[in-house]
């Protein structure tokens, strides 16, 4: 540091007078106590010489020192109490504390830097003119406005392409002449059949049915083409599926997120809205103003006011550490968000700075923020005029007068009540008034935006984006390099029920001269329909993003698509008509594919894998079971307990719909942003909480797990399986079906032939586990108590159906609303065809490798949820068997150590004769065994105990599991009044219930069906 | 696309149905967390990795080369929901005990000053083995192994409220949405073991922490880097095991059909290496059915490793204890885990709400007596056991929650506040200096006063431990090349390195 100092010094020339220059007393007391101090404790992060300049700041000048860094100048001369730097010397400020980490400089020190401060800062006039502001300036240079994004679009003439015959369209001449240039020929056509697959699942979201895909492909007509995309874009199936790449970008959610999560009520109104608008082909650019300013437009409907709720959609902490600080975080996010969604920009990026790589300063950011300024800020829910963000969908004085008169009534009501006596004429008021609070207004309500009344808030520039750093004020404005031009702010008017500033901003983004709204509209889309935009970084249209791989296509398409009136359809209908989207996806092309793999300029279409959704809704169609209602608040997929043990009030607030709501499609999913469903988060779900312009495509084991595993698929799988017994025959029919519906194309004979033989295979094995019995836990250890009323016994333990009943066990009292389960009383089942004192129990015996516990139970009876009698648990972990008592209380009467195997089969033998238990347990079950005829059991039972007070009279056997799932085969009860057999029993009781086929031959499938649903050709699309 | 599928191993030559299988699973690069066909992976930055194809990158979660040379390969963060109070742990104030029963002007929630009385810690408070570390006497394992630990008193964030402190201890801010140090590692370093996922999340018996799944979350990047939670007892994995009760050998015989049909389908199509992947994914699946089980079979661990762990323990009393059996269980676990190539594990400690978990307002004497023996033995048991097995050089382990607790008084008399502007975490293992006493806070134990440090530069210095250096960390999202650390500058906690 001295040396520094000395070189300063030696560059420095000598003191020059100059015109109020300070005192050479005071300059000497600046060289000798304060450069010093400044040099060795303050240059190394705030000077000229700093490696990494901290804070903007410099304090090796007058001037700099003066001009400050980004939280503003570092003194005041004369005024050392409002002087940052002394302040921070002083560590008056815990966030503000210099020099950082080695402590406070001692008292002498910082009472120099104070009186330095006092006396105005002398410094040597020399030293100053080395050393400028640290500032940055923020300018745009003529490479800025001349970038790409910032151009007018302006229509390119068709360029001209050698293969004439092959231009079906526009696009077509953009995308040969690229080709042709480089050499290349595109690839033939695809076949009908994976033309339709595409056209409906890019357009849809769903297979095509059968009726529908042999139509199309037997259809002879020149014209069958165009015909089959103007009737699937007629399909209100088309506003679900591209609604959903729109909700994608808008972080839509039905909740706030953070602690509590709660939900954003009518939030779904957006998601209905955005649906209808998509179907009934709004104009985008009238899409964007309803979005921005739906209540400011002159001709608003309810529609519009509904779109507003775009500004309500982000994350909200009902709890934030600084409101203010909170406000400004919910306006960023609408800013960003806009500038994602509409403009193709990162403007959240100029927040705390002028941005790194395109030229939008931190003043074009807050000017830009000056238009929504007036928008309240959010908070919780009341449907109430007064309301920040519900706006009742009605006229406002019809609301205000409806709310009038309600206040009134409910007012006398409760004057008379509290007069009234006792008796039938207080009942009856009473229960007046409680109608009254329950009468819902005369009107619906809207999420969506309400603005401050009166004088417009001043905007200022937030250094660093601090709340609580106010900088120099700005006025409502454009971005800079789009022109800059002034907007006409109407006048602030008293009484108005906004300022108008949104609807100036929306026909700015909204209009024909932006140059970025229309290109990044027709480039998403070609992004949806080719799985790469034309821009591939879809929401930056920036620096940081790529440039164009066709940029005369992009200003073609974005030229058209203004010229069609911001017509959507009509730019589907361009882009799949032209020969380059109908390309096969394959790649025997050799030229091309070994010049252009990454297809590039376009050769192929892309192999595309489904999104989530459609991999959700694709098995929900093919099984038969999809329900087409749309609109309204949304379902709630049945999650398993293992899923919900992740909240800290496992179940709060997730909903039980019916099985067929639950079928409906997948975009009607209630969105919780805490509990987001695991099939589709493993498939690339939305993240919901920021835009999201393009889904990764990840293939990760947890997708195989759920498609194999998961009860969902599962019960897809049944559903298929049932459809095809309705709908075939005889198994090679069924064979055919299925593939029909799940890979939209015939099997070929070799395929059903092994199809066949895999049922075959399925169907034997599972006639091998016929009787089987399998138990299985799925309720986590606590649950938030609302959630348990609505759970039914059986959803705790999944166990057969008929013939068996089952208990919750055990759960603690609600503490914080939690219930937690007592591990040693869990959920339970038991049979109820018979009841027993004496006799003998028989089964082979399956422990899952997972499994904690798994339990018989004998003289049982249910005590409400309890159960009362014995209890045989085997503990696989410890390897031993324990036997209790259950009455109030649980007595262990016996505990030994055994021998017995988890993930293969053993035999189990239960006898009890008055207080007598005696049980065996056999070896491992192998087939070579069996054949040998070897003894099933070891002739020493493994427990033997007379219990001394043991539970009388008769009781019904039962089954516990605790941590995963206990089968139990050739289930037999031998007693005194006969010999039952619980598990052939209830695989007699399977085609009584499903139909006239045996319960193994369905069961195989079952599996096929599974099958299906797992191939690549079904979730890839050619 | 990737044109690599020409040249990497078909699917006859490598052969599925042969002894190759593994082979070919390596060449394919596939793994738990699996395959992302996105470009967004270079580590070098984004301006080399934008539009680039991605070829030999399908898998993200390969092992990567840390940035630097530094010891620890695993990190093992033991999470203390609800906030633990730093004045009746380690940070002893004797000028708290001395002005108990005084009134003071207090920050209870940001710019909220209001009166309150001072609360002595009732704990008794020693200095223990060589270092003369201050620990309380709720502590008795831990207590002997203070020379191990660097406790970091003086660390500061910025929400009072539990919901957004939660996502800034785990992801550095206080909105959500953005990535959770587990996946930042995930991203980083990839994981040893492609049959286990990279990041673990084990939660409390008595359920999740606030905000839920939000806390492990990867955010704005692809879902394979987010914290898989792994249940110490039962199925550990999500859908690991089949719902409907079939037999591995029907649903091997599934997976094998789906192979050969996948097959074909893939040789039509030659050169899209996401087909091969995709048939990849589903062996690992089947594997991972013996896999994961596996690490969690505690019947290969001696009676006496059980034993140190408290996993004998019975459940005391009191109605929401659990004693240290549950949490000595997830931490024997964690050390399977990381013993397997796990690259980052969370377990949090304390679920549900108030006393459930750390969350002190009813009663810190309840609290702690409720809490303290739980983790007690279990944490000097998984130092103790990492040390002997050689582990200890190479596992980083953390401790502590979303913020800490105030001294003064609240509720009922004998309760604690949420705190954010002071608390204590305390690091051992990998890179640490033990037997370190790192920062200060104020004679009361309010707030950070010497050697400050914001959890950003706790963030910062895992990672640095962790071998990553925290500016080349980046993730480019929303036009900006994103960091776990933010954009104000971190600083390391020197201090505390060994």
């Amino acid at each position: 540091m001295i040396s520094l100092l000395l070189l300063m010094l030696a560059l420095n020339p000598p003191a020059a007078d100059a015109p109020g220059a300070p005192s050479q007393h005071d300059l000497d007391f600046f060289e000798k106590r304060v450069r010093p101090v400044l040099a060795e404790h303050c240059y190394a992060c705030h000077s000229a010489e700093s490696d990494k300049l901290k804070a903007g700041l410099r304090l090796d000048s007058r001037e700099a020192l003066l001009s400050g860094g980004d939280s503003g100048p570092a003194a005041v001369p004369g005024d050392p109490e409002h002087s940052l730097m002394i302040k921070a010397v002083r560590h008056l400020d815990k966030d503000l504390q210099m020099p950082p980490r080695k402590g406070k400089l001692p008292e002498d020190r910082i009472e120099d830097l104070a009186r330095w401060v006092q006396i105005g800062l002398p410094w040597p006039a020399e030293s100053q003119s080395r050393s400028g502001s640290a500032k940055r300036t923020f300018a745009i240079t003529e490479s800025d406005r001349a970038y790409w994004a910032f151009q007018p679009v302006r229509k390119p003439a068709l360029p001209a392409v050698q293969n004439k015959a092959w231009i079906e369209n526009g696009i077509d001449a953009f995308v040969l002449a690229q080709l042709e240039a480089k050499g290349l020929t595109p690839n033939p056509p695809a076949t009908r059949r994976e033309l339709a697959r595409r056209v409906y699942f890019d357009l849809l979201g769903l297979p095509p049915r059968p009726e529908e895909l042999a139509a199309f492909i037997h259809d002879p007509s020149p014209d069958a083409y165009e015909r089959l995309v103007d009737s699937v874009l007629a399909r209100p199936e088309y506003g679900e599926r591209w609604a959903r790449h729109w909700l994608d970008v808008v972080r839509y959610a039905q909740s706030n997120g953070y602690e509590r999560d709660s939900e954003k009520p009518l939030a779904w109104r957006y998601r209905d809205y955005v649906i209808r608008a998509l179907n009934e082909d709004k104009p985008y650019s009238r899409f964007i103003q309803e979005q921005i300013a739906g209540d400011e437009l002159a001709d608003a409907t309810a529609d519009s006011v509904v779109a507003t709720g775009f500004q309500r959609l982000g994350v909200w902490d009902d709890e934030p550490d600084d409101p203010k600080m909170a406000e400004f975080d919910a306006l960023d996010d609408i800013i960003s968000t806009t500038g994602a969604a509409f403009l193709g920009l990162t403007l959240g990026c100029a927040r705390c700075h002028d941005h790194k790589f395109d030229p939008i300063s931190q003043s074009d950011y807050y000017s830009f923020l000056a238009f929504f300024r007036q928008v309240r800020p959010n908070e919780a829910a009341r449907f109430d005029p007064e309301s920040a963000n519900y706006l009742p969908l009605a006229v406002p004085e019809q609301a205000r007068s409806v709310q009038r008169e309600k206040a009134f009534q409910r007012q006398s009501l409760e004057s008379r009540l509290a007069c009234a006596v006792e008796g039938s004429a207080k009942e009856a008021l009473s229960r007046a008034l409680q109608q009254l609070k329950n009468e819902p207004l005369p009107f619906e309500w809207a999420l969506g935006v309400r603005e401050r009344q009166g004088r417009p808030l001043p905007t200022h520039i937030l250094v660093r984006g601090n709340a609580n750093s106010p900088g120099a004020e700005v006025q409502p404005g454009f971005l800079t390099v789009l022109g800059g031009q002034k907007p006409a702010i109407p006048e602030a008017r008293l009484g108005a029920p906004s300022s108008g500033r949104r609807q100036v901003l929306a026909d700015w983004i909204a209009n024909r001269d932006n140059p970025l709204t229309a290109r990044v509209a027709v480039n998403r889309m070609w992004h949806h329909h080719f799985g790469q935009g034309i821009v591939k970084t879809t929401a930056d249209f920036g620096r940081a993003g790529t440039a164009p791989s066709h940029p005369e296509l992009l200003d073609w398409l974005a030229a058209e698509f203004m010229e069609q009136g911001w017509s959507w359809k009509r730019l589907h209908r361009l882009i799949l008509l032209s020969n380059t989207y109908r390309l096969s996806s394959r790649t025997e092309n050799e030229a091309a594919r070994s010049a252009d793999p990454g297809d590039e300029w376009l050769w192929r279409q892309r192999l595309r894998r489904l999104e989530a959704e459609n991999v959700w809704d694709a098995a929900l169609s093919v099984s038969g079971e999809l329900i087409p209602a749309m609109g309204g608040r949304g379902f709630f997929p049945h999650l398993d307990g293992e899923v919900l043990a992740g909240e800290s009030r496992p179940g709060l607030d997730w909903d039980r719909s019916s099985p067929a709501e639950q079928a409906r499609r997948s975009i009607y999913i209630y969105i919780r942003r805490t509990m987001l469903v695991p099939l589709l988060e493993a498939f690339d779900y939305s993240n919901t909480t920021s835009p999201l312009p393009e889904r990764p495509t990840t293939t990760v084991a947890p997708q195989a797990l759920m498609l194999l595993n998961g009860g969902w698929a599962q019960q897809r799988a049944q559903a298929f399986a049932s459809r095809l017994f309705r709908e075939a025959s005889t198994p090679e029919s069924r064979v055919q079906l299925a593939y029909y519906l799940a890979l939209g194309r015939s099997p070929t004979a070799l395929e059903v032939k092994r199809s066949l033989q895999f049922v075959r295979e399925q169907a034997n094995a599972y006639q091998q586990i016929a009787t089987r019995l399998t138990f299985r836990p799925d309720a986590p250890n606590s649950l938030f108590g609302d959630y348990m009323k609505q759970l039914r016994p059986s959803e705790y333990l999944r166990g057969p159906g008929d013939g068996w009943s089952y208990y919750i066990g055990r759960w603690s009292s609600a503490y914080e609303g939690i219930r937690t389960m007592d591990r040693q009383r869990g959920p339970f089942a038991l049979w109820d065809q018979s009841r027993f004192e004496d006799g003998s129990v028989g089964a082979t015996v399956w422990l899952d490798p997972a499994l904690e516990s798994a339990s018989l139970l004998f003289r049982s009876s249910a005590d409400k949820q309890e159960h009362r009698g014995y209890e045989l648990l085997l503990d696989p972990r410890h390897q031993q068997v324990l036997l209790h008592r259950h009455t109030t209380n649980i007595t262990l009467l016996c505990r030994e150590p055994v021998k017995f195997p988890t993930g293969r089969a053993f035999a189990l033998r239960l006898e009890v004769t008055g207080p007598r238990v005696q049980v065996w347990i056999g070896e491992p079950v192998t087939e070579s065994a069996v054949a040998a005829g070897a003894p099933r059991f070891r002739p020493k039972p493994a427990l033997d105990i007379v219990d001394p007070a043991p539970v009388t009279g008769p009781g019904r056997f039962g089954v516990r599991s605790l941590g995963a799932a206990l089968s139990l085969d050739d289930l037999t009860i031998t007693t005194a009044g006969g010999r039952w057999a619980p598990g052939a029993d209830s695989a007699e009781a399977k085609p009584s219930r499903r139909g006239c086929w045996s319960s193994a031959e369905q069961q195989g499938w079952e599996s096929f069906c599974l099958l299906l649903f797992n191939l690549n050709e079904f979730v890839y699309v050619d | 696309m990737s044109t690599k599928g020409e040249n990497a191993p078909g699917l006859r030559r490598a052969g599925l149905c042969s002894g190759t299988r593994r082979e070919f699973l390596w060449q394919m690069g596939a793994g738990f967390a699996g395959v992302a066909l996105t470009a967004l992976l270079d580590e070098d930055g984004f301006f080399s990795a934008r539009g680039a194809a991605p070829e030999g990158d399908l898998n993200p979660l390969r092992p990567r080369e840390q940035h630097f040379r530094a010891k620890a390969k695993s990190c093992i963060f033991l999470f203390m929901y609800g906030g633990p109070s730093q004045m009746d742990l380690f940070d002893y104030k004797p000028e708290l005990q001395r002005r108990h029963g005084q009134t003071v002007d207090m920050e209870i929630r940001r710019r909220d000053v209001r009166p309150s009385t001072l609360l002595a810690s009732k704990r008794e408070f020693r200095q223990c083995g060589q270092s003369g570390l201050w620990c309380c006497d709720l502590l008795p394992h831990l207590e002997k192994k203070m020379d191990k630990l660097a406790v970091i008193k003086s660390l500061y964030a910025d929400s009072f409220a539990h919901g957004s402190a939660m996502l800034q201890m785990n992801s550095g801010r206080i909105i959500q949405g953005y990535p959770s140090m587990g996946s930042w590692l995930a991203y980083g370093l990839g994981t040893v073991n492609q049959n286990l996922p990279g990041y673990v999340v084990m939660l409390d018996p008595r359920g999740g922490p606030i905000s839920g799944a939000a806390n492990w979350s990867s955010g704005f990047m692809p879902a394979a880097f987010q914290g898989t939670v792994f249940r110490s007892a039962g199925q550990p994995i999500l859908n690991l095991s089949n719902a409907s009760g079939n037999t591995p050998e029907m649903r091997r015989h599934l997976i094998s059909m789906a192979n050969e049909f996948n097959a074909e389908h893939l040789a039509a199509r030659p050169g899209y290496s996401e087909l091969q992947a995709r048939i990849a994914s589903y062996e690992l699946a089947f594997q991972l059915q013996t896999t994961a089980p596996e690490a969690l079979d505690l019947t290969q661990e001696t009676e006496a490793t059980k034993e140190l762990y408290g996993l004998n323990c019975p459940k005391p009393e009191h109605h929401l204890a659990l004693g240290p059996a549950p949490f000595g269980r997830q931490c024997l676990i964690a050390r399977r885990l990381v013993e397997r190539g796990v690259r980052f594990v969370q377990i949090y400690h304390g679920g549900g709400h108030q006393q459930q978990n750390w969350d002190a307002h009813n009663g810190v004497e309840e609290n702690l007596k409720i809490h303290c023996p739980e983790i007690d033995q279990p944490i000097a048991a998984l130092l103790t056991d990492l040390e002997e097995r050689g582990l200890l050089d190479e596992t980083l382990v953390v401790w502590g929650g979303e913020f800490g607790r105030q001294p003064v008084v609240q509720g009922n008399g004998n309760g604690r506040d949420h705190n954010p502007k002071g608390f204590t975490y305390f690091l051992a293992g990998g890179g640490v200096k033990g037997g370190t006493a790192y920062g200060e806070t104020d004679e009361l134990g309010h707030e950070a006063a010497v050697n400050r440090h914001h959890i950003r530069d706790l963030h910062a210095t895992v990672l640095h431990l962790m071998g990553l250096d925290y500016h080349k960390l980046t993730y480019f999202y929303g036009g900006l090349n994103q960091k776990l650390t933010g954009v104000v500058e971190p600083e390391l906690i020197g201090g505390i390195l060994a």
